[in-house]
């Protein structure tokens, strides 16, 4: 056989190859919406994963196992966990169930209602009762949904067993996974491929850490600063904010918006709050930009507004709140991949 | 001799061991590694299997790591300037080659062609950079063997240049002596 057919038989492999793994992928767009709770147990998972593989390989290079490595650091994330559950997670608990029923009792429409006559009162131009009527159709159900999801999460045991186990054999088997799965791409494409995944994991790893501390950070600054102005369930919307804080842009306003939403259902008569609301969210924002983001977050992954707007209207689109919080580190994963894939291409003069 | 096979087989072979693990273990790079460090050098290291004439890797690509031969044999082929080709080795079981590009992702400076079907093993610089976070002892030692096979050939290379250079300045003074006596 000649070097150019050999080539060429490779090449033709490869491209099967491509075809196939675009034939999963359009599937599991086709599935994605049905099996959505069980992408996201693996998507935490892989969070999870990403959160701790350094912790884990810290104490594997001190000479302990590797399995060992990994149970010590499970252990003391129980520990943080069990503390977390026992000064924590009850008020949490106790405030999104009360939220869930002022939504279920009272309903957005009805909070739409006293903004639309507030503002009503002032520009009275304006016919503000057939979008405070859509509005608060839409949001009663995401709302709902939302909190449903949050409380789902927190009580779901066997989905915390699933969690665990996935990622401790994440954290375990991760050279054995990642060796089996480069193992199938063509001699011609092999070294390529090993130098990118792992330049995407890097890259990857340090973004998601990144923007998870940046969330944890951004969720307790909003709690203090929340509680602070006197907001009821201080800590679900901290948490709220913490998690939208990983859309760029449009996350700080939807978290204000939430923050609002809530303040005006627990008494609609103050809408002074607002105005507190919009500061601790600017004030928090300010910290975040200036002091915690360029600390902990990588620059590689920015985005083009544009490319937010529409990404995140897909991905709610798709998969409802959990498309709008995963949209944007999923693309910032795409991103990553792409253009390391380019990258790599190039550098071997294949394109 | 049945005898001298029986010793053989008592003092020489390691029962039990793989094929991967003697090629690997046959290399200077490897050199002074305990068994358990072998065996996680082993996990490691990822089986290509090559058809004849197929590339290992061309001239001018980012080197990404060093090749053991297992099985089969392969040759380093330069590029003298369009499609001529000189060879410059052929390497059988227990030749490694490559082994630069687990300090940098510096062009290669020749291709490698499997001459026949063959096994190659590949170590490349991401697995030596998960060593480094993961056995960082092991790693050192490996770097150091490493550091050990370069200056050797650097030393070689510097001898070579040396000698070059002498030849090249008795050639002067001879055509200057051929000029001066014209």
């Amino acid at each position: 056989m000649t070097q150019s057919s050999t080539t060429q038989h490779s090449v033709i492999r490869y491209i099967t190859r491509v075809i196939i793994t675009l034939g999963i992928i359009a599937a599991l767009f086709f599935f994605l919406p049905r099996v959505e709770d069980i992408l996201i147990l693996f998507l935490i998972s892989l969070l999870l994963y990403s959160l701790l593989v350094p912790l884990v390989n810290n104490l594997e290079s001190k000479g302990i196992p590797r399995a060992f490595s990994i149970i010590i650091v499970f252990l003391i994330g129980f520990l943080i966990a069990g503390m977390a559950l026992q000064f924590i997670i009850p008020p949490i608990i106790k405030e999104a169930k009360s939220l869930q029923e002022t939504i279920t009792q009272q309903g957005p429409e009805k909070v739409f209602q006293n903004i639309s006559d507030f503002i009503e009162s002032r520009f009275p131009m304006l016919d503000t009762q057939m979008v405070a009527d859509k509005l608060g159709g839409y949001l009663s159900a995401t709302l709902s949904k939302g909190v449903g999801l949050v409380l789902g999460f927190v009580s779901a045991f066997t989905s915390l067993l699933v969690i665990l186990f996935m990622t401790f054999f994440f954290l375990k088997d991760q050279r054995t996974i990642k060796k089996n799965l480069i193992g199938m791409v063509p001699n011609r494409f092999f070294e390529m491929s090993l130098v990118m995944v792992y330049r995407i994991e890097n890259q990857l790893g340090s973004y998601i850490r990144g923007v998870l501390i940046d969330g944890l950070f951004v969720a307790i600054l909003s709690s203090i600063g929340l509680y602070l102005i006197g907001l009821p369930f201080f800590y679900f919307v901290g948490i709220i904010a913490g998690l939208t804080n990983m859309i760029p842009y449009m996350g700080p306003l939807i978290g204000a918006t939430v923050a609002i939403i809530v303040a005006l259902m627990s008494n609609p008569e103050s809408l002074m709050i607002i105005v507190y609301i919009a500061a601790v969210f600017a004030i928090v924002q300010l910290i975040d930009n200036v002091v915690i983001t360029p600390v902990v977050v990588s620059n590689a992954v920015d985005l083009h507004p544009l490319v937010v707007m529409l990404v995140v209207l897909v991905g709610g689109s798709l998969l409802g709140v959990t498309g709008l919080i995963f949209a944007i580190p999923l693309t910032s994963i795409a991103k990553v991949i792409v253009e390391e894939l380019v990258k790599g291409l190039k550098s071997y003069r294949i394109v | 001799m049945s005898s001298d096979s029986i010793w053989s087989n008592i003092f020489n072979s390691r029962r039990g061991e793989s094929k991967a693990s003697i090629a690997i273990r046959s290399v200077p790079i490897f050199e002074q590694l305990s068994n358990k460090e072998i065996a996680a050098v082993e996990k490691l290291v990822h089986t290509r299997t090559y058809e004849a004439n197929e590339s290992i890797f061309s001239e001018k690509d980012p080197g990404g790591g060093m090749y053991i031969v297992m099985e089969g044999s392969v040759t380093i082929l330069k590029n003298q300037g369009g499609t001529h080709e000189k060879t410059l080795a052929t390497l059988e079981h227990g030749d490694f080659f490559g082994e630069i590009a687990l300090l940098d992702e510096s062009p290669r400076t020749a291709t490698a062609v499997s001459v026949e079907d063959s096994k190659i093993l590949g170590f490349y610089r991401t697995d030596l950079y998960e060593l480094v976070e993961r056995r960082p002892k092991l790693a050192i030692k490996i770097i150091v063997n490493l550091a050990r096979v370069v200056s050797e050939r650097l030393r070689h290379s510097n001898t070579q240049s040396h000698e070059l250079r002498e030849q090249l300045a008795s050639y002067e003074t001879e055509q200057s002596k051929d000029e001066s006596s014209e």
